[in-house]
């Protein structure tokens, strides 16, 4: 089990890196364009296809590629001259403090949510809920909040007329203006998982521990609390693990919209000014950080359950 | 959830989108006449105009028409995959079913929206590329599905029968597998549609969707600029978007 899951991690960066290599080759104006962009000096794109061996043939400049994923060379953004690694663990800290909290306030809000006796209609309500982009709500919390009573700021990490200098004044500036971001962003999610958790749970009830427990006097909301939800937690935060993916994608847009200097607005960014190694190097980055996630998440559950490990 | 709610959600989703493809020519905003800018409601323009005086409802069907395209490309590319994927891997040899599925896993778990990001920097904004990328890697989706079904269906007796009178395994999968599994991925289908929806908007809301087509997400972005003076401007192309996602949510739940 470990080995087979530790194969899909590697097989899935493994795919994304191929999938980069293909589209950099099929890209208009071959692949000096993609990996160096079109900066129109003469001799230039003759240098990046130097430096990147692309006049090899396709094999070896495949395996060459391969290397340099596989060593975290994601080569040089031609807008900065920086290297894309560094320039995307410069922005990670902004998306892990919009990410993390709204991972947080989704898993906890929702599982509570999906435990209450909902009245008929709420798995419908709640599908529908899911069905609104992440970026809606977070308008409509900006005209609620920012714009109509004027309590929270409208977009940007720090206030720039703010008090500056560092220290707990600025983490807490931070936070104030993380707070629209994080619920828009949680709010889509909690709703997936408040149906995730009713359906287990309910799944987990119609079991003969739960009807017996039932049967012997033990109030509905205690079977639900103490009985059935350790049961069905198992496979919510399996299933969790791999909405991961889905929190960092819906950043993106959450990021756009409130100026967040974070992965995805860099990404945004980098697309509109073709500036295609940043992009390339944020799918890979992407991917890899997702799949480890997904890895700690599995491991961290096997210790936490012995009979996951048992039959691993 | 009741199955009629489900039609009629289902039937609600196709008059709107049908209506879509009459009302206007697809096209840009370009492309519309202008009046006076920012016109509240009225009968001559039902939905008001925007900034520059153009039809809110024209510029909504044309979204409508770019909605519908990339979720259906998305849809027929992801069910026609996920359907053979699928039966292969339930009726192939265990190899094969193992190999398919293990694709299956590492290729849901590619981050989709990025990879959409990169072919737009790279080929720039395209309908018809967001739609290949969302068909090619949400196939999963129901090739898991069906597969599962697959594998109970091959000890039912009848399909037993049939490889015992020696019918190959590709007219067993059409004649014997594809009816019964066709409801189930159906409903798949649906969900990938209604990601497809909300992954085109989602792409013109940052700037990044098809510069030759109107989208809604595009409009949204562009409405909330001027949501104090032209409420319009940003509240009928998100109810449309959101209305279409949820209904095609409700139809599409097998709850």
């Amino acid at each position: 089990m470990l080995l087979s899951r530790l194969a899909w991690a590697i097989g899935t960066v493994w795919l994304a890196a191929s999938l980069a290599f293909l589209l950099i080759h099929l890209a208009p104006g071959g692949p000096a364009i993609a990996l160096g962009g079109d900066s129109g000096a003469p001799g230039y794109l003759e240098e990046v296809a130097r430096l990147y061996g692309l006049d090899r043939p396709l094999p070896e400049i495949y395996l060459d590629w391969l290397m340099r994923v596989a060593t975290g060379d994601l080569g040089h953004s031609y807008r900065s001259g920086q290297s894309v690694l560094s320039l995307i663990l410069e922005r990670l800290p902004v998306t892990l403090a919009l990410v993390a909290p709204a991972v947080l306030l989704s898993a906890i809000v929702g599982t509570l949510l999906g435990l209450l006796r909902t009245p008929r209609g709420f798995a419908a309500s709640m599908a529908a809920l899911h069905a609104v982009p992440g970026y809606l709500v977070g308008q409509a919390l900006v005209m609620a909040f920012a714009l109509g009573l004027g309590v929270l700021p409208v977009q940007g990490l720090v206030d720039g007329r703010g008090p500056g200098g560092g220290g707990i004044a600025r983490l807490l500036d931070m936070a104030r203006h993380l707070i629209l971001p994080v619920l828009a962003l949680a709010l889509h999610n909690l709703t997936f998982v408040a149906l995730l958790t009713r359906t287990r749970v309910m799944a987990e009830m119609e079991r003969p521990y739960a009807v017996t427990a039932a049967a012997k006097g033990v109030a509905p909301r205690l079977v639900r609390r103490r009985h059935a939800l350790p049961n069905a937690m198992l496979g919510l935060v399996s299933l969790f693990g791999s909405r991961l993916g889905g929190f960092v994608t819906g950043a993106v847009t959450i990021e756009v919209l409130f100026a967040l200097p974070g992965l995805g607005r860099l990404a945004v960014t980098s697309a509109i000014a073709r500036d295609h190694p940043v992009v390339i190097g944020l799918v890979l980055f992407t991917t890899a950080f997702v799949v480890t996630a997904n890895l700690v998440v599995d491991f961290a559950f096997r210790r936490l359950d012995p009979r996951l490990e048992e039959t691993a | 959830m009741s199955r009629h709610a489900r039609t009629i959600a289902g039937a609600i989703v196709g008059l709107l989108y049908f209506g879509c493809l009459f009302l206007e020519p697809a096209g840009t905003l370009q492309s519309l006449p202008m009046s006076a800018p920012f016109l509240p409601p009225s009968l001559v323009h039902p939905l008001g105009t925007d900034d520059l005086g153009r039809d809110m409802l024209a510029a909504l069907t044309q979204g409508g028409r770019t909605s519908l395209m990339v979720a259906t490309v998305t849809a027929l590319l992801a069910v026609g995959l996920g359907m053979v994927i699928g039966m292969a891997a339930g009726l192939g040899a265990h190899w094969l079913d193992d190999l398919l599925m293990r694709t299956a896993d590492m290729v849901l778990s590619l981050p989709a929206l990025l990879v959409a990001i990169l072919v737009a920097s790279l080929f720039g904004g395209s309908s018809l590329n967001l739609a290949l990328v969302l068909g090619l890697t949400r196939w999963p989706t129901i090739a898991r599905i069906v597969r599962a079904e697959t594998l109970s269906l091959r000890r039912s007796d009848f399909v037993r029968s049939s490889v015992a009178v020696g019918s190959r395994p590709v007219a067993i999968a059409f004649r014997h597998i594809l009816p019964h599994v066709s409801p189930t991925a159906l409903s798949a289908t649906g969900i990938v549609f209604g990601g497809a929806i909300l992954a085109e908007a989602a792409l013109a809301f940052v700037g990044l969707g098809d510069p030759a087509l109107t989208s809604w997400g595009q409009l949204i972005a562009a409405g909330y600029a001027f949501f104090d003076r032209a409420w319009w401007m940003w509240a009928f192309p998100a109810l449309a978007l959101c209305c279409t996602s949820a209904l095609v949510a409700v139809a599409a739940n097998r709850e």
